[in-house]
């Protein structure tokens, strides 16, 4: 417990309820999104499974399907060329310039990207065009995409959406400090959860106790992904600005790339198989992300971002000479010598994305964001339910029902979308759109409609749950594949989805079926109130 | 199953049962049951279990096994929460 004046227990409390009130809405929209982002490959997986589990960037034969691809493309594309396992398990190779879109002032990349079958490398998928423009045409990916998007940006336009995200990560870090601050009694109530007491304290202690518990990660998560917004929307421009005269591109070369002499003289590539075999064999690991610039002439370089190995969070990554295929440097991922503001940097990614220890720390940071959004939800309905009595707070407390109850729902039904727009012709990202914004405004609707604030969270709960219900069969009836054929596959991700999203959907109208009293008590007081008055 | 999620699993399972046994009689939480016959801890008993409940993660600090140790934090924090909502459920 820490010891706090009246004056200061009752500024405290009040930063703490306004800034979850006031930005508690898109908050709360961020936490839940990046709940789902948590299994992005995983979603990815199950909305368009290849007829294989396949995770990795393959080490042999890269070279062989890099050559062939790049013989086919405008040769101003091979000036960089990336290769990654993607969230649809697809190897997306990218050949790339960079230019300015007509219209914009901004660089960006534009040329062609090829999915690859991840076993035997074939074309599964040809895009040419601007950065953006891959990114629509992108299919496998759309699902993923939709949800990591609105986590990161709130789908709105760069530098907005990272801006307002990384001021929602502040508002986190604000109300986690705030609500560490004013609960007195943080280690004696750790467990205490008055399940038959009054709705008022029932309802306190709910989000008391999973704020508790979730304090320190909900820390972690809230800087790590203000530091991620922050660095895009505001750090790097400012950064390029300054001392680049505007050129991102410049700047990330010069922070993260290698300093290497410009040489155009032509020069035939080394053998990148050759390269990824010597990673493997320097680091133990296999290498995730790679990397080449300059391909075909005498400056060509090719970086290996190698996979952490069992044990580590951290990774390796490693510079060769692309002309020669000889190893030059094991690199800091930021700046050319180590630093610890290189291993502050490497951790947070880990920190942020709970994706270090595959499918276990997944879960972990699954039921952690789960938390998190439970102690946004609770702490928006307490605040806003009480005070519905009073004047402009019944609009709110049914704003918190309508985004509490009705994002889900809204989100929920986007994969109906993702599934049904390839069998009525119609553009699949689109579509997903389309379905989000009318599920949203569907539950406007509802949400203006029913008075009762109860009954307005069965109604969304029930569409929620019916929506979760209908994905899996929607799934299969579309075309994709049925759980034998994926077991047989050894796609168990594709079942355990389909079965998770058919309890999330059973336990959503279970929980429409029960009532609960939405009013709270306008005369008593919260323990912490209680304290600062 | 790798070393990592072994030495996770292990060390959870570990930290969880004298985290529950904490939780089932702890006495802020028992004085707001009404009616209940079991009898709180006292504090050294509690102070035991906690120190019981965070030894395996200070192993797996000590070791170095940070992946691990990250899934141990975070799931003992969720089992935390859900030990808490269970017990009063069953109230």
């Amino acid at each position: 417990m820490i010891a706090l004046s009246q004056g200061r227990t009752k500024e405290l409390l009040a930063i703490h309820g306004w800034s979850g009130v006031l930005l508690g809405l898109l908050l709360y929209a961020v936490i839940l999104t990046g709940v789902i982002a948590v299994f992005a490959h995983e979603i990815g997986e199950w909305s368009a499974p290849l007829p294989y589990a396949e995770h990795e960037l393959p080490q042999q034969g890269l070279d062989a399907a890099m050559r062939a691809r790049a013989n086919e493309v405008d040769p101003a594309y091979v000036d960089d060329i990336s290769f990654f396992s993607d969230t649809a398990g697809r190897i997306r190779t990218f050949f790339h310039t960079h230019g300015t879109k007509p219209g914009e002032s901004t660089p960006t990349d534009r040329g062609v990207e090829f999915d690859l079958d991840p076993r035997t490398l074939a074309v599964l998928d040809r895009r040419e065009g601007w950065a953006d423009e891959l990114h629509e045409q992108n299919l496998p990916a759309a699902l993923a995409d939709f949800f990591v998007e609105l986590h990161v940006s709130l789908h709105l336009p760069n530098p907005w959406g990272l801006l307002v995200t990384g001021i929602l990560g502040l508002a986190m870090m604000v109300a986690s400090v705030t609500g560490f601050l004013v609960h007195r009694h943080l280690i004696r109530e750790l467990f205490t959860l008055r399940k038959k007491k009054d709705p008022l304290l029932v309802k306190r202690d709910a989000h008391v106790i999973a704020g508790t518990w979730n304090l320190p990660f909900a820390f972690i998560l809230a800087f790590t992904g203000s530091y991620f917004s922050f660095a895009g929307a505001f750090a790097i421009p400012a950064v390029a600005m300054v001392a680049f005269g505007g050129d991102q591109e410049k700047l990330i070369e010069t922070v993260v790339g290698v300093s290497v002499p410009e040489n155009k003289t032509p020069a035939p590539f080394a053998n990148l198989d050759a390269m990824l075999a010597d990673a493997k064999a320097r680091t133990g690991a296999v290498a995730g992300f790679v990397s080449i610039s300059h391909y075909g002439r005498a400056d060509a370089v090719v970086s290996l971002s190698m996979m952490p190995l069992e044990g580590e969070l951290a990774s390796d990554n490693l510079i060769y000479n692309g002309a020669t295929g000889a190893f030059v440097q094991q690199k800091p991922f930021l700046g050319q010598t180590p630093s610890l503001g290189n291993d502050l940097f490497l951790l947070m990614t880990p920190l942020h994305f709970g994706h270090f220890a595959g499918i276990w720390s997944k879960a972990v940071w699954f039921a952690l964001g789960f938390a998190g959004a439970y102690v946004t939800l609770t702490g928006m309905l307490l605040w806003t339910t009480r005070r519905q009595h009073q004047p402009g707070w019944a609009k709110l407390a049914r704003a918190a029902h309508w985004m509490g109850y009705g994002l889900p729902l809204a989100l929920a039904a986007v994969p109906l979308a993702r599934f049904a727009a390839p069998l009525l012709d119609v553009d699949v990202r689109a579509a997903q759109y389309t379905t989000f914004i009318g599920a949203a405004l569907l539950a406007t609707a509802i949400a203006l409609k029913v008075r009762d604030l109860d009954a307005l969270r069965r109604v969304l709960l029930a569409g929620t749950g019916i929506a979760l219900l209908l994905a899996a069969p929607l799934r299969w009836l579309t075309g994709g594949p049925g759980w034998i054929t994926v077991f047989d596959a050894g796609l168990a991700t594709v079942i355990a989805l389909d079965v998770a999203l058919l309890l999330a959907g059973a336990l959503c109208i279970a929980a429409a079926r029960r009532a609960k009293p939405a009013t709270l008590p306008m005369n008593e007081r919260l323990p912490e109130e209680a304290s600062a008055a | 199953m790798s070393l990592t999620a072994t030495a996770a699993s292990l060390t959870l399972i570990a930290s969880a049962l004298p985290l529950l046994l904490l939780a089932r009689r702890d006495p802020k939480r028992l004085r707001s049951v009404a009616g209940s016959v079991l009898a709180p801890h006292g504090q050294r008993t509690r102070q035991g279990l906690a120190a019981a409940a965070l030894l395996p993660g200070l192993a797996l600090m000590v070791l170095g096994y940070w992946p691990a140790f990250l899934i141990w934090l975070g799931g003992i924090t969720v089992a935390g929460w859900l030990f808490a909502q269970g017990l009063a459920s069953r109230h």
